[in-house]
């Protein structure tokens, strides 16, 4: 991991990145266009890209660059206009709406930038959820050790409004994680945070992958929430413009400032 | 601000359409009542108008109660149309005759168009308006034609043999034409036989009287003259009117006929209008509270507090005008069928046409605009009090008012000026619409402070849901995070059942009353009485055939006519008994006298009731001066006082010979009937039976059982006609809820996004919105039950004092319960729909 190897995809050619851990979605020839004729927007283009298992990777790009686009259609929540993903082992493009429902309760976990929680639920139901409405038991002990990694234990029965904005992304992160899904997809996790509040959530996603052996991509135009990731993604006009692994906060910087 | 306006309703457009139909509704009940009404009045004034078309001068008995009172009349003499004939200016006068009668076939079924049937004799030119369509008039004494209706309704063939009963046994007649009134097919809606003028007397017990006598003036005497010499020459107990007199007093006594079901109806129009107004509220209160930071705006660019006001104003009276105009077209596609429900309930009225009168236009707007813009008073109050700040800090809403401080206090005092109107309405004689008036208030009191019940009753309600777990759950919770939106909401659909529950405790009551009524008062085996072949009573004669019925011992006619007392409010009831009979088979209790000084009651004598005496400070030994039906005095002395539980006898209760000579009733009401001692019903009944199917076709005999079902059934038909109209109200409610649904499933659009994302399926989307119909459902109908079951009860308790039986209906409330459980589910059709149908993508995304 050297700088020079950031160099080379600030040159514009995209290195295979070399994937060490076994990927739980890939994406192949992935494309979003929005509108049609004259008025079309190509959001995504031709996107190849793995994620790797146990791994946090952030992505990142200019304002525009496809971020979203991308964590939709690989969430499960927007469908491809051409091009296919898979997480998990299964192809989403084969999937009916109801099975596209249970796969995302099942195998993946979100946490948005805001309005992650159901005002009318306490925090405990509100992280029960996803279990709930697959009429499931959720297992005790790993839920205590989630309230607990994300300091939340002593809230669980308040209601977001008596929450903290950081208190509240520690509980949707908390939701995301209890059905174990097989990735975590976060878009712009801490963007209505102040940074205290920003470290600790990210803090606590990292130790989520590192401690309890999960998956998280997470979306990010900060780098400095970035350099919290073991791996980097940078998009450019709804292309991959880098994909490698990460160092430190200024090394991520340099990438994305290269890249553009 | 008016092009504002009118573009925030180009956005909204299913709530615009849905407050719309909640006006309009209401509305369109109203419009549809007055062109029904209208059309029937107009085809009648053109019927009569046709009918008297040959009088210059019409001669009628007088009616010395007045025209309102159903005492049977004495008819004109013969001697007084000889005496017409006598007067120079006449160039020909004759006599007519119609009268309530029973039609029938020979198996003895009626042969009616569902409406009143009469029996009417032929009269000589120029005063026949019938004229035959097939065969001729009725020329000889066994003969008789039918209106076309009836013949065309019983596909009666020329040649038939039919019966019509009247004052006496029924007669036979052979059928040799039909005819029309005046061109036109039928009466009126009524069914009508026509026989010879002497036959139509017999059957309606008045040999050579008329009930009216027609004249018609020579050449060059005018109407008004020749009334005015007839007038002078004939006695005060007739009445003389010129033709178009007659016409116009004709056409108004049917108007006034008509008015009760024309107030009947607009009753159930402004139930449903007061429901329409909640939702109206309810709309506008979002959309204020929706508006609030572009009211903040336009009050920083320096808009007035007036032109807020006047914007929310004018949107809601909008909203009333499209109501009112959409009311207007429905009604006059409702107008039909509510002829059809009150044919469906036993009333036929006649329906040619239609007439669409300005006023009923007018009035269906001034109503809707006047019903919106009181609704949307409050939220354009608030609205006035969004300050421009607002604009720049989202959260800053509306400043509380003045008034809000002391909600409680007002929903209280809303409540309790209700219950006072109410109880003064009921009880301390300020009439109906005081007491309906109070019931509205009531309804807003408890709508008021109903937002304070909503947290509790939505969690108990909730629990019927709480085994779909977190569905169930989030539903619970949305019922209740706006409760003021949920108790508006709810509190329209109470409203609509409040009154269902209120009608059907007092009807299951009115039946447990006649049941114990008839259980502790009467004494005898069978009832004879009029079935519905007759509207006029039994024959006197009826009585004396029942007494020689073998196994009867005992026959008691009772007879019923009317008196005006001197120094009493009102025309009274008054009954003819035999006494004697009447002690044998019908229990009363004697606050004074006996029964055996009852036994010898004397012609001029009386008996009161309890609460007559009471409230006119009469006391044994009284004299009353009463003026009868026929317009003679009377002078009673009161002989005993009785209180009546089952209410057969009047205020006044005299023998029924005063009845019928003073009185001039003829017909009986009902005989009681009581067999000898150790004879069954078996050996007797079929027996009385037989000879009413044989000569008595206008009669039926009912044992107390049967007597208490026939009543049962009355007051359950009374009941389903009220329970159509209601369901008017509660159907605009409904439209309210789906208003709601609609609104908050657009509010909690990210709420869904975020559900959806999460797992939720689409199934569980719709059933969260259909559960919190239900629940919100269900807590206007708990509401509704409590206070309709209050009402009923307080009303029952007041008016009905110790003699009435009070029975709770629980079947029906539980049938009401899973109807509005059901309801909330046909409500939540729509909202539901769109919730599941939500794209996540658009749902979650930022702004
Ligand atoms: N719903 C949409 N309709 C039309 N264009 C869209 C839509 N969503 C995104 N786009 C366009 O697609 C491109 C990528 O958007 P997005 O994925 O949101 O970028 P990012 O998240 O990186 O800012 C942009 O040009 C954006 O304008
Ligand atoms: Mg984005």
């Amino acid at each position: 991991m050297t700088t020079s190897q950031y160099g080379a995809s600030a040159a514009g050619a995209v290195p295979q990145y070399p994937l060490t851990y076994p990927p739980v979605v890939v994406a192949h020839k992935l494309c979003r266009r929005y509108g049609s004729g004259e008025a079309a927007v190509t959001a995504l283009d031709e996107v190849d890209i793995a994620f790797g298992t146990g791994r946090f990777a952030a992505v990142m790009g200019a304002s525009g660059s496809g971020k979203s686009t991308l964590l939709h259609l690989l969430a499960a929540l927007d469908r491809p206009t051409s091009g296919t993903v898979v997480v998990d082992g299964t192809d989403l493009g084969a999937l009916d709406e109801r099975r596209l429902t249970r796969l995302r309760r099942e195998k993946i976990g979100f946490v948005f930038q805001a309005f992650n929680l159901l005002p009318v639920l306490d925090a405990e139901e509100n992280i029960l959820l996803p279990l709930s409405l697959a009429h499931e038991r959720a297992d005790r002990d790993w839920f205590d050790q989630l309230v607990t990694t994300m300091g939340i234990a002593d809230r669980l029965r308040h209601r977001p409004s008596q929450l903290s904005g950081g208190q509240q992304q520690r509980v949707a992160v908390a939701r995301a994680l209890i059905g174990r899904p097989a990735v975590i997809f976060a878009d712009e996790p801490t963007g209505n945070l102040d940074s205290r509040a920003s470290d600790d959530v990210l803090t606590l996603m990292r130790q989520a992958v590192d401690e309890l052996e999960q998956t998280v991509v997470m979306v990010t135009h900060d780098a400095h929430a970035a350099s919290y990731a073991h791996d980097l993604v940078v998009l450019a006009d709804g292309r991959v413009a880098h994909h490698g692994q990460i160092g430190t906060r200024e090394a991520v910087l340099q990438v994305v400032q290269g890249g553009k | 601000m008016l092009r504002l306006s009118l573009r925030s309703f180009a956005s909204h457009k299913l709530r615009v359409v849905l407050t719309t139909i909640s006006v309009a509704l209401g509305v369109a009940l109203m419009a549809g009542t007055y062109i029904l009404t209208d059309t029937i009045n107009a085809s009648y004034s053109k019927l009569v108008g046709a009918a008297y078309a040959g009088e210059s001068v019409v001669i009628t008995p007088s009616a010395p109660l007045g025209d309102n009172n159903s005492a049977q009349i004495s008819p004109v003499s013969a001697a007084i149309l000889a005496k017409v004939r006598q007067v120079p200016g006449v160039a020909a006068a004759d006599g007519e005759i119609i009268a309530n009668a029973g039609l029938l076939n020979t198996s003895g079924h009626a042969l009616g168009t569902a409406g009143f049937t009469y029996v009417a004799g032929t009269e000589p030119p120029p005063f026949q308006v019938l004229d035959a369509a097939h065969g001729h008039l009725p020329t000889g004494p066994g003969e008789a034609a039918v209106d076309v209706d009836t013949a065309t309704a019983h596909r009666l063939h020329l040649g038939e043999v039919i019966e019509v009963a009247g004052a006496g046994p029924a007669r036979r007649y052979r059928l040799v034409g039909t005819v029309r009134f005046a061109g036109s097919s039928s009466f009126a809606g009524a069914s009508v036989a026509v026989l010879t003028l002497p036959q139509a007397q017999a059957i309606a017990g008045e040999a050579g009287r008329y009930t009216q006598i027609d004249v018609a003036a020579s050449p060059g005497v005018t109407p008004a003259q020749l009334q005015h010499r007839l007038a002078s020459v004939l006695p005060h107990d007739v009445v003389v009117r010129t033709g178009s007199q007659q016409v116009a007093k004709s056409v108004s006594d049917f108007a006034n006929g008509l008015g009760f079901i024309k107030t009947f109806l607009l009753v159930f129009a402004y139930i449903a209008l007061f429901v329409g107004g909640f939702i109206i509220l309810n709309t506008f209160s979002v959309t204020v509270a929706q508006r609030t930071r572009e009211t903040g705006l336009l009050r920083a660019m320096g808009a007035s507090r007036r032109q807020v006001l006047w914007s929310v104003i004018f949107e809601s009276g909008l909203i009333g005008v499209a109501g009112a105009a959409a009311g207007v077209a429905l009604g006059i596609g409702l107008a039909p069928g509510l002829d059809a429900i009150f044919k469906a309930f036993g009333a036929n009225l006649a329906d040619n046409g239609m007439v669409l009168e300005a006023r009923t236009i007018i009035v269906s707007v001034v109503v809707g605009l006047v019903v919106s813009v009181l609704a949307g008073l409050a939220p354009a109050l608030r609205a006035t009090r969004i300050p421009p700040l607002a604009a720049l800090r989202s959260g800053t809403g509306a400043e509380p008012g003045r008034l809000s401080r002391y909600s409680l206090a007002i929903s209280v005092a809303v409540f309790l000026l209700g219950a006072a109107m109410v109880a003064d309405g009921v009880a301390g004689g300020g009439g109906a619409l005081l007491a309906g008036t109070g019931a509205l208030a009531l309804f807003v009191g408890i709508a008021l402070f109903s937002p304070r019940l909503i947290p509790g009753l939505a969690r108990g309600v909730g629990q019927l849901v709480s085994w779909r777990g977190v569905t169930g759950q989030i539903a619970r919770e949305n019922a209740r995070r706006l409760p003021g939106r949920t108790a508006v909401t709810s509190a329209a659909l109470m409203v609509g059942l409040a009154l269902v529950t209120f009608v059907s405790v007092l009807a299951s009551g009115a039946k447990a009353t006649i049941d114990s009524a008839v259980n502790s008062s009467f004494a005898g085996n069978l009832i004879v009485e009029a079935n519905a072949n007759s509207n006029q009573g039994i024959p006197a004669s009826l009585a004396v055939a029942l007494q020689k019925v073998p196994g009867v011992e005992v026959v008691s006619p009772v007879t019923f006519s009317e008196a005006d007392i001197a120094g009493v409010q009102g025309v009274q009831e008054v009954t003819g008994v035999e006494p004697a009979a009447l002690s044998d088979l019908y229990r009363v209790k004697w606050e004074n006298g006996s029964t055996a000084e009852f036994d010898r009651l004397r012609t001029d004598q009386t008996v009161l009731t309890q609460s007559f005496a009471q409230s006119n400070h009469l006391h044994l030994g009284s004299a009353l001066t009463v003026v009868t039906a026929s317009g003679k005095h009377l002078n009673l002395t009161v002989a005993g006082i009785v209180s009546d539980r089952a209410g057969l006898l009047g205020p006044l209760t005299v023998t029924r010979r005063v009845l019928e000579q003073e009185f001039g009733q003829s017909n009986d009401g009902v005989d009681f009937v009581g067999y000898a001692p150790g004879v069954s019903n078996r050996a007797v009944q079929p027996t009385v039976d037989h000879l009413l199917a044989q000569d008595y076709p206008q009669a039926e005999s009912l044992t107390a059982t049967q007597f208490e079902t026939q009543q049962a059934n009355q007051v359950n038909s009374l009941l389903g006609l009220v329970y159509v109209l209601l369901a008017l109200a509660v159907i605009v409610s409904l439209f309210g809820l789906v208003n709601t649904l609609v609104l908050a499933v657009h509010e909690r659009k990210r709420e869904l996004g975020l559900l959806r994302a999460v797992g939720a399926s689409r199934r569980q989307v719709r059933q969260m919105v259909r559960y919190e119909s239900v629940i919100t459902s269900l807590i206007g109908a708990v509401l509704g039950l409590v206070t309709g079951a209050l009402l009923a009860l307080a009303l029952e308790h007041s008016i009905g004092g110790a003699g009435f039986v009070t029975s709770l209906p629980v079947s029906t409330m539980v049938v009401l319960l899973v109807v509005a459980g059901l309801a909330g589910v046909v409500a939540a059709a729509l909202p539901a729909r769109r919730a599941a149908r939500l794209d996540i993508l658009s749902a979650i995304a930022l702004d």
